[in-house]
């Protein structure tokens, strides 16, 4: 028999203090749980996955909406806003760095 | 009296009525001569070198010919009733050729040009049109060919330079204006995306899309559809006001029915006022959806549409033009509605069930 070492994939992505569980599909911000519909989690796991870079807004259609989604990348936008009413804390600064002209970037308070 | 049957109906009755009333008078007339003028001369046989001379009074010739006419006008009314009725099925029977052909020609759509007009039995005047027009439809059909094939090539082409445009942009994106780097994304986009439908309608048109119908729970799928399009429309400040009976179940292919939904709603979104409204209704063999909006553009109203509305019901109608059972209607007039009609899983499951007589129309 043979024993072959197996890779340990984390299906815990962590930004900051977020965390997104991408098997149980639930997102935590601290200890407070955070319902998220199911684009809003694509939308956040894609930035999660690209942290700290910025991922550009036709990138995010492309991936987080079916190929012949025709709203404009205005809709990016509008999905970004409700992300950031989610995720982010009263007082604190946003998660979510917007990088005009280029996209969005999922950054921690600390890296910033 | 605008039909060509009943104009026919109309001539052949007039034509022999003319002739038997011509009959008739001539007849009427030749008898009254005979009656008043010539006189009958006849011998008795008892008595060879007897001859009998005689001749009618003015009224008996007066009664003789009042009884006729008499006569005349009673077997007259059925006649003409008659006449009416055989003028009729001549008719019909004449311009049955041409509503075979009409019928035939009804049929023909973008992906059913290669069909031609079949008129075995027709006459020579009728089979001469027929041949014309298959010609027609003949050279139509190479154009139409070669106009899919162009859109297809082009498209295709387009595909590659653009994303290499777009990753030069995004990649450069740093270090050019922001306001810049951000339009031309967009526009970028844009120009992807109506590249990506030309493609698709082509494929459409040519009968090259792969579309697999499964059974579709329309509740669940209808609340990812519609999430996007709710959520712009809260941005500018108005509702998307969606209902769907939790049990309503389609037999289709599940991305051509979102692309059309994705479009459809697109159109109300950018065209209309107010509210967006989308209602499902589940009935025996069909599922029909209602989406639209209490008002709409001028644009929209006139036909004329902005970039979203051409293109965009264009790659609406050639996917329902590939989907089985599938129809639309689209009316822009007073307000923006569409109506689209699925087949349900009682239509999977029973395919003879008839589809309703609801075509492709602009009303």
């Amino acid at each position: 028999l043979t024993r072959r070492n197996r890779t340990e994939i984390s299906q815990v992505l962590r930004v900051g203090d977020l965390e997104l569980d991408l098997l149980a599909r639930a997102v935590r911000r601290g200890t407070e749980n955070i319902e998220l519909t199911n684009r809003e989690f694509a939308l956040l796991e894609l930035l999660a996955q690209s942290s700290p870079r910025t991922v550009s807004k036709s990138a995010i259609v492309e991936r987080v909406w079916d190929q012949h989604f025709d709203g404009g990348t205005n809709v990016v936008n509008v999905y970004i806003n409700y992300l950031r009413s989610k995720i982010d804390q009263p007082g604190q600064p946003s998660l979510i760095r917007t990088v005009r002209g280029v996209g969005f970037a999922l950054v921690s308070a600390e890296a910033k | 009296m605008k039909s060509l049957r009943w104009r026919l109906t109309l001539w052949f009755a007039l034509s022999l009525l003319v002739v038997v009333a011509v009959l008739v008078g001539s007849a009427h007339w030749h008898l009254d001569y005979e009656l008043r003028k010539e006189k009958w001369e006849r011998t008795n046989p008892a008595h060879p070198d007897w001859i009998l001379h005689g001749s009618f009074t003015d009224k008996e010739v007066h009664d003789i010919l009042s009884e006729l006419l008499q006569f005349w006008s009673i077997v007259g009314v059925p006649v003409v009733g008659l006449t009416l009725l055989a003028a009729y099925f001549l008719a019909r029977q004449s311009t049955k050729p041409v509503r075979n052909v009409n019928r035939q020609l009804s049929g023909l759509g973008a992906t059913t040009l290669r069909h031609r007009i079949q008129a075995p039995d027709a006459d020579p005047e009728i089979a001469e049109l027929v041949r014309h027009l298959n010609g027609l439809l003949g050279r139509l059909e190479t154009s139409f060919t070669q106009l899919q094939e162009y859109t297809s090539q082009v498209a295709h082409e387009l595909r590659t330079p653009l994303q290499l445009m777009q990753l030069q942009v995004e990649t450069n994106a740093a270090k050019m204006d922001p306001g810049l780097a951000e339009e031309l994304q967009e526009e970028l986009a844009r120009l992807s995306n109506y590249v990506e439908i030309a493609l698709t309608i082509a494929r459409a048109d040519q009968g090259r899309l792969e579309l697999k119908p499964e059974a579709l729970a329309l509740k669940d799928f209808l609340s990812d559809v519609v999430e996007p399009f709710s959520r712009l429309a809260d941005a500018e400040r108005r509702r998307l006001l969606w209902s769907c009976p939790k049990e309503a179940t389609a037999w289709t292919d599940r991305n051509a029915l979102k692309q059309i939904l994705f479009n459809v709603l697109n159109n109300a979104l950018k065209h209309g006022r107010e509210d967006i409204l989308l209602r499902v209704r589940s009935r025996g063999s069909g599922v029909w959806f209602l989406i639209g909006n209490r008002s709409a553009d001028e644009a929209l109203n006139n036909g004329k549409g902005g970039s979203g509305l051409g293109i965009g019901l264009r790659l609406v109608r050639a996917l329902v033009g590939q989907m089985d059972g599938t129809r639309i209607a689209f009316r822009t007039k007073p307000h923006f509605w569409v109506r689209l009609r699925v087949p349900s899983m009682e239509r999977a499951m029973n395919p003879q069930t008839r589809v309703g007589q609801y075509e492709q129309q602009t009303v």
